[in-house]
């Protein structure tokens, strides 16, 4: 088991977080928002394949084809 | 691992100093400014109260400040020594073409540059104090918001450099 992954998107979140707080307090709510987006983006991206790994493994344990 | 941990540290450098080279244009900005109203305070003394030719004048001012502004009234005043046919303000525009990269100022800031090019030495003394405190005028607005841009953005540019560069490293990582 792998959990290097855990803290990656651990790190992608408090940076998100830091950059929105930097954009908002100098007035760019909508760069914000964009960044806000991206990291999920990114974030969704990098566990996308992990999570369709859980759907298979559900599929196949519930005997579900 | 030795390898991964250098090329992030490289990466980190090089996008904080990226957005630290970013965000000094503002500060370089607003010193042009400042230093360009500085200049047209000293020319109209020298116009109005010293009657200075104007190849000596802008010499005196080249030597009294410092920066790009400086470059350009000493290559004006060079172009106007060297007697090769030029209008002081054709001579202004190639001085100023010159040095224009060092200015980091912007479109609407560089035709205030540019009118006073045009404006330099066209006509009698008392319509060019006119015009140098108009343009002293125009400039102050300019200024105020140059410096409120950069109180904005200078801040913001160093830390969004530094962060994205993080950000990059993180997820090469």
């Amino acid at each position: 088991m792998n959990v290097d992954i855990i803290f990656k998107i651990a790190a992608i979140g408090i940076l998100v977080a830091v950059l929105n707080m930097v954009l908002v307090s100098s007035d760019r709510k909508e760069q914000a928002m964009m960044v806000t987006l991206v990291g999920l983006v990114v974030v969704l991206m990098m566990v996308i394949t992990m999570i369709s790994n859980l759907f298979n493994a559900v599929k196949t344990m519930f005997q579900l084809y | 691992m030795i390898m991964k941990i250098t090329g992030a540290i490289l990466i980190i450098v090089s996008c904080g100093m990226g957005g630290m080279l970013y965000s000094n244009r503002y500060i370089y900005r607003l010193e042009s400014l400042k230093s360009l109203s500085i200049c047209i305070e000293m020319l109209r003394s020298e116009i109005v109260y010293g009657h200075t030719p104007l190849t000596q004048a802008s010499k005196t001012i080249a030597e009294k400040i410092s920066g790009p502004v400086a470059d350009i009234f000493n290559d004006f005043s060079d172009l106007l020594a060297a007697k090769k046919g030029y209008t002081a303000s054709q001579a202004f525009q190639r001085a100023l073409d010159k040095n224009s990269a060092g200015l980091c100022v912007n479109v609407e800031e560089m035709n205030l540059f540019k009118t006073m090019g045009k404006m330099i030495g066209t006509s009698d003394t008392e319509n060019q104090e006119k015009s140098l405190n108009l343009l002293s005028r125009q400039l102050e607005v300019l200024i105020d918001k140059s410096m409120t841009d950069r109180d904005k953005n200078v801040k913001m540019y160093r830390s969004l450099g530094l962060l994205g560069g993080l950000g990059l490293a993180i997820l090469l990582l």
